[in-house]
């Protein structure tokens, strides 16, 4: 057996948890030292779950050699190409399971994370900074949540941008099944990543464990909205602890989904006032210029007054048809051509029946 | 001696024609009932003797037998009892009807004491009669309000077998005919108005194309935002009912025994909501005995259906044909009923089930939980919905607005001349209003030029809408169009239109 097979063994033992492997190491110091004890300092129900993988060792290696035909390639500290922003956080998971790739050693990370059900205002910042960063060519990391995670990633990658999602189940599932188009997306552009063996379900004791990686990989950590207790806030707790940056966007006070980035900016965290902010964070300062030069040629100019003034009574909150008619005065007939037009020119969005909301 | 009285048995929507017939011959003095009975009307025979008894008729002690003939149809209900006891005074020479025998029809129940007891099923017993050629039908009192609406015969109303002798002398006058009189006494006398509605234009102007098309509806919102008070008011903005209309569906309220004295005509178009836990048999008719259902009893007006996802989805499924079809076929071993439904769907659903997406602040839901609920209306039926639109939250000082609002008099003057269009369009076709245009018709009555080809093209593009989607949104364009009183169908009736589809896609994700 090699090295590589020790740290796979480590790594996908089930109900064997990362903190605990991490004490093993620092006591012995490989992962083989580990497998070679009959008796380790763990609890009984972690003896018996090594125990019976150390049994089970031949099946579970012959198992992993069927990955190669699914696509899934795998690797553990002990290989080059195990990302080095893992190895300096405190419990680097002994094995990494991928689809598509790693994020790039000499390019910048950065994760946007937030609520599953966020707000449109959550949504369209989420898109905003999804596009801005891939705009300046920094990977996007994040969950493939709904919500803020995937809305981010998805405007990512239709950027032209590469986003890893790092998932809380096996890499051959995509889960959220509605994140589906998303998934083969960020295989072909960029990577799925999980600790988790494939076929592992998507268990809810995975996530907060997974949100370690999510940080781990970024070199910022970017909070779009996020309530007062949260996932999100297990995520930031393991970025200070791993010493990333965190932003987080402002949010107006009676907001219960701004509470928790409120709440994080009181208690020091960086305020997101634009991508620019975290490109100098990341000392990035072309292509910054990139992003400006897009927002450019979608300028206002070229919209008519009646366009103009539609998209004056819009917000990023849903705003109904009936509030629009009586701000601007118009007609249904007359308004409803007219925000046609806006969201064929990419300007606004109906996020529901009568209800629209400026992008 | 034998004698012979006319009576009627109702089947579903349709009076038939029944003979009583009776002979008195010598033997033990009995009285059999023959003529495939139900047990109804072979009860008959002890309510019909005591009823004589106790108004002073002595019968002789014969051996008496009454038949119901035709004898191969079965006989159901008490509405037999009149003539019964009739045949029996006559065939006993108690009394002496005159012509009355070949002339009339006698239709009643009797109480022990004599008194004659309402039935159901009047108006369409007495308008068969008044098909079969007879001149008179003698009636209930209770009912001779009911019965006189038919024109052109005459309703003759009884206390109680005591007036029989007088009927034959005239003594007792036909009730006058006076559905026109009360119809225009209605009109207009509506108990809600569109003018007690304050803000909501967008759901005003979708109830208003909906009326003009007589399209299906469909309001999302938020609890409380007005659905259901929209809803209620668009009876009001329908043409008024006309007289074959008004008599229509008052049939089927006489089947259903819903008519009183003082109420003997439905003057309004209807407006039923039945309650959500209503069986797919109480919503389009059915029963051993079929009888029409709330879809029929809403026919040529509305049928609401509030919290339309709680619905159960059989009796939502049942709807889809007599959508179709503007009518209810039932088959039973007797034979086929029909029920009209021609009506107005109008439904009402919260957006999910705490009621508030998107409001993200409020609603809770995850966005399966709102596909979910969602996806309980199934596809077919969201497909004869043309119209869909949401209500927006009402904020207080849209309640205490103080403005005028327009009023249900107004609005309806314009969906009379948008309806008086579609007569003119489609006068001699066989439909009546846009929403019933198929898609060749569509094709023929909603042409579009290049430019608004590839304008509508564009917004499924944008939308991404489906087909099915194209001629809905052309139906409803026409009608637009047809409200502003304009040959063809503008830009702005596109867009508007497709505004009403286009919660669709995103809502039923």
């Amino acid at each position: 057996m090699e090295t590589r097979d020790y740290w796979y063994w480590l790594g996908v033992t089930e109900d064997f948890s990362a903190s605990a492997a991490r004490r093993l190491l620092g006591l012995y110091g490989s992962p083989e030292e580990i497998f070679r004890q009959h008796m380790l300092p763990v609890g009984e129900r972690q003896q018996e779950a090594l125990n019976a993988s150390k049994r089970r060792l031949d099946e579970l290696l012959r198992e992993r050699d069927g990955f190669a035909a699914q696509g899934i390639s795998w690797c553990c500290p002990a290989d080059g190409d195990y990302p080095k922003r893992l190895l300096t956080i405190p419990d680097p998971p002994a094995v990494l399971f991928r689809k598509g790739g790693l994020p790039p050693e000499d390019g910048k990370t950065a994760a946007v994370i937030g609520a599953r059900r966020c707000s449109f205002y959550g949504r369209s910042m989420a898109e905003r900074f999804g596009r801005e960063l891939a705009g300046a060519s920094v990977n996007v990391i994040s969950g493939m949540a709904m919500g803020i995670d995937g809305y981010a990633q998805s405007a990512a990658v239709a950027a032209g941008g590469r986003s890893f999602g790092i998932l809380g189940c096996g890499v051959d599932q995509a889960y959220p099944s509605v994140n589906r188009p998303l998934y083969e997306k960020l295989c072909a552009q960029g990577g799925v990543i999980s600790e988790y063996k494939p076929g592992t379900p998507p268990l809810p004791y995975h996530f907060p464990m997974r949100n370690r990686i999510i940080s781990g990989l970024a070199d910022v950590l970017l909070v779009i909205e996020a309530r007062a207790v949260s996932g999100t806030r297990i995520t930031v707790d393991q970025a200070l602890e791993q010493g990333r940056d965190v932003f987080a966007l402002p949010g107006r006070l009676d907001d219960p989904l701004s509470e928790g980035c409120n709440d994080l900016i009181r208690q020091g965290a960086g305020i997101l006032t634009g991508v620019e902010d975290v490109l100098t964070l990341l000392q990035i300062e072309g292509p910054a210029a990139g992003t400006k030069g897009k927002r450019g040629a979608r300028s206002a100019a070229n919209l008519s007054s009646a366009q103009k003034n539609v998209l004056r009574a819009l917000s990023h909150d849903p705003q109904h048809l009936e509030e629009i008619m009586m701000k601007t005065g118009y007609g249904l007939g007359e308004l409803s051509l007219i925000l046609l037009s806006l969201e064929e020119s990419g300007w606004a969005r109906p996020v529901s029946g009568g209800q629209y909301v400026k992008i | 001696m034998y004698s012979k009285i006319n009576a009627m048995a109702l089947f579903g929507m349709e009076g038939v024609l029944i003979r009583v017939e009776c002979d008195a011959s010598s033997g033990l003095p009995e009285m059999s009932m023959v003529g495939f009975l139900g047990a109804e009307v072979r009860e008959a025979k002890d309510r019909v003797r005591t009823a004589l008894k106790n108004t002073g008729f002595t019968l002789p002690p014969r051996h008496v037998t009454v038949n119901l003939s035709p004898a191969d149809i079965r006989k159901e209900g008490t509405s037999f009892d009149l003539a019964v006891a009739s045949a029996l005074l006559l065939s006993a020479e108690l009394i002496d009807l005159g012509r009355l025998p070949e002339e009339a029809v006698f239709i009643g129940e009797l109480g022990l004491d004599g008194s004659l007891i309402p039935v159901s099923g009047i108006l369409t017993m007495v308008g068969a009669a008044k098909e079969e050629g007879f001149r008179c039908c003698v009636v209930p009192a209770g009912n001779a309000a009911e019965g006189s609406l038919v024109e052109g015969i005459d309703v003759i109303g009884l206390r109680n077998l005591g007036e029989l002798p007088l009927l034959a002398e005239g003594k007792i006058p036909a009730l006058p005919c006076r559905i026109r009189e009360r119809l225009a006494e209605a009109a207009g006398s509506d108990e809600v108005d569109f003018a007690e509605v304050n803000g909501q234009s967008v759901m005003r102007r979708a109830a208003e194309v909906a009326a003009a098309g007589m399209h299906n509806l469909l309001f999302v919102g938020t609890p409380g935002s007005g659905k259901t008070m929209i809803a209620r008011r668009i009876p009001t903005i329908l043409p008024s009912i006309s007289l074959e209309e008004a008599l229509e569906v008052s049939k089927v309220y006489s089947v259903c025994g819903l008519l009183s004295e003082e109420h003997p005509l439905i003057l309004r178009r209807p407006f039923r909501s039945p309650h959500h836990t209503v069986s797919p048999y109480a919503l389009v008719g059915g029963g051993s005995k079929p009888k029409p259902g709330e879809i029929s009893l809403a026919d040529r007006g509305v049928l609401f259906l509030d919290e339309l996802p709680e619905f159960q989805k059989a009796a939502l499924e049942a709807l889809r044909q007599p959508l179709e079809d503007r009518e209810v076929h039932i088959a039973r071993v007797q034979g086929s009923f029909r029920f009209p439904a021609d009506v107005m769907l109008v439904a009402a659903m919260n957006p999910c089930r705490c009621g508030y997406y998107p409001d993200r602040n409020r609603c809770h839901c995850s966005d399966a939980e709102v596909s979910a609920y969602l996806k309980r209306v199934s596809r077919p039926l969201l497909d004869r919905l043309d119209l869909c639109v949401e209500a927006p939250t009402l904020r207080y000082k849209d309640l205490v607005h103080r403005g005028k609002n327009e009023s249900s008099a107004e609005i309806r003057a314009r969906v009379e001349r948008a309806r008086a269009r579609q007569a003119e369009r489609f006068a001699g076709s066989g439909i009546r209003f846009n929403s019933r245009m198929s898609g060749k018709e569509v094709r023929t009555y909603c042409p579009l030029d290049t430019e608004k080809e590839n304008y509508l093209k564009r917004i499924f593009e944008i939308k991404g809408l489906s087909a099915r989607a194209y001629h809905r949104i052309l139906k409803v364009a026409r009608t637009i169009a047809d409200l502003a009183d304009r040959e063809n169908i503008s830009l702005e009736d596109i867009a508007e239109a497709a505004g009403y589809r286009g919660s669709e896609e995103k809502f039923w994700m």
